[in-house]
């Protein structure tokens, strides 16, 4: 018996670790990869996007302490976000197996020229492409809507958490495909692919994490005596994830059109890319603090 | 029938009564507390005050514990205990931190309170509860089905805790809401709507 556990006060959140952390940095990166090799038409990085979010979910599987039970995790989807993001990703699975199938039926999942996704003639084929990009979007997101639904942690009682966990899974996917640029047939593509997108995303992803650390949450002062815990990350966690998630990959991106040399810079821009996305999980569940009960 | 309770804080003298009878009759594992007494000092001499919290599961009227439950194990009762059904719970924790009491502890192994082992009143008693299920206060549901008062109602010593029918405007917790001033709920603002009241300093 700890003598602090009977003193009234804030505690770190303590039920969620090491697992959830790898589950919600996998799910996201994967989904994230997903949506990105979609849009590029990669069938190699939609496959690894798959395997992320299934890796994700062996964690997941592993965090459960009676993983007997884990059919019974889809019955409360009116309720529960857990039930909710299971029933999700089942839908991402289906819904990618069988756009993957098709590509490489069609023998074409190789081209990143985005004709054969988008700019497709088959419209039902466009049609599984947009059901398992949304699937891809739900799974990236749904994590966000889970923390933000509990009560206890002001920290997650966050509205943007759920647009900040789409960002930094795009972020992570992106992360992976510049740590692997070789893996791709058409690297000329896959630069301009990223010229169009990241800096939009890297700004959406500044624009989030301020957000993130500005709004103020449900504080807990009605009816009860404690002061509140913390609403926001250390200054140092959001500077760190900031630098490697947005500065460092933007200079190097810029250096890297001035100067060349693709062969280190994207690699190195991906990882920590990757690091980034992979600290800001870290922090938003580690660093939790539960209010005090009274 | 509604099921509630009020603490008088002023009555509480921090004996722990309550948390022996609760361990006791509900043979709970090492480490997990359905019930506790928290301490605070606050203020400075000469007017200084110890205040002791005797804190449980509020059976919410709106359990964020409830919501957050993918399997449905929690549930709520038509007297409005919320109950765990261990043979659906999946031990996610998601519960644990959806709730905004600190209410709730998972058994995560079984180890013996002595080194010797398991005693024989462990052994038996541990057949109520199951490993890597989450568990909480009940008000007794068992005691209350045979018409008695729940264990820490029963022996606390100074009448801190008042339990009975919230409906029922003739029933003691509702005769002490109704005389005394300062009633509150404990983070009303989250909108859990507690069936637990205080009656303050």
């Amino acid at each position: 018996m700890k003598t602090k556990e009977f003193i009234i006060g804030t505690r770190s959140q303590q039920e969620w670790g090491w697992l959830l952390i790898l589950d919600l940095f996998f799910n996201g990166t994967g989904a994230g990869l997903f949506l990105i090799a979609l849009m590029l038409g990669s069938l190699k990085h939609m496959l690894a996007g798959v395997a992320l979010v299934f890796l994700a979910t062996i964690f997941l599987f592993i965090e459960l302490s009676k993983p007997a039970n884990v059919w019974r995790i889809v019955l409360k989807p009116g309720r529960s976000w857990i039930s909710r993001g299971a029933i999700g990703i089942f839908i991402f699975f289906a819904a990618s197996f069988l756009y993957m199938a098709v590509l490489s039926m069609q023998g074409n999942g190789s081209a990143i020229d985005g004709t054969i996704t988008f700019g497709s003639n088959h419209a039902w084929q466009m049609f599984m492409g947009v059901i398992a990009g949304c699937a891809a979007v739900y799974v990236a997101v749904y994590h966000g809507f889970l923390l933000a639904s509990m009560k206890s942690v002001p920290l997650w009682s966050n509205r943007v958490l759920p647009a900040l966990f789409l960002v930094y899974s795009l972020l992570g996917g992106l992360g992976v495909l510049m740590v692997f640029p070789f893996a791709l047939e058409q690297q000329a593509l896959l630069f301009s692919f990223f010229a169009k997108i990241w800096v939009g995303i890297m700004v959406f992803g500044l624009l989030m994490m301020l957000s993130f650390s500005s709004i103020k949450t449900i504080t807990g002062k009605v009816g009860s005596l404690d002061s509140a815990p913390k609403n926001s990350l250390p200054v140092g966690h959001i500077a760190l994830i900031l630098a490697t998630s947005i500065f460092i990959p933007i200079i190097s991106m810029l250096y890297f059109q001035q100067v060349g040399g693709y062969l280190i810079l994207f690699p190195l821009s991906g990882l920590s890319l990757l690091f980034g996305a992979f600290l800001l999980r870290y922090s938003i569940i580690k660093l939790a603090v539960q209010r005090s009960a009274v | 029938m509604h099921w509630g309770m009020v603490i008088d804080l002023k009555s509480c003298i921090g004996c722990n009564s309550c948390v022996l009878a609760c361990k006791a009759g509900n043979g709970t594992p090492k480490g997990i507390f359905w019930n506790k007494i928290l301490e605070r000092e606050t203020g400075k001499y000469p007017t200084a005050i110890r205040q002791f919290w005797s804190m449980r599961c509020m059976q919410c009227e709106n359990p964020a514990c409830m919501e957050a439950c993918p399997t449905g194990a929690t549930y709520q009762r038509e007297d409005g205990i919320v109950v765990i059904d261990a043979e659906k719970c999946v031990g996610c924790k998601a519960c644990m931190l959806a709730c905004p009491y600190d209410a709730r502890s998972i058994w995560e192994e079984r180890i013996p309170y002595f080194k010797e082992g398991e005693t024989p009143y462990e052994k038996v008693v541990y057949k109520e509860h199951v490993v890597g299920v989450v568990q909480k206060c009940d008000f007794c549901s068992d005691r209350l089905d045979r018409q008695l008062e729940p264990r820490c109602v029963e022996t606390c010593p100074t009448g801190t805790l008042i339990f009975g029918d919230l409906d029922d405007p003739m029933s003691d917790v509702s005769k002490a809401l109704g005389h005394r001033r300062l009633a509150f709920r404990l983070h009303e603002e989250l909108g859990t709507s507690p069936s637990i009241y205080y009656l303050g300093y």
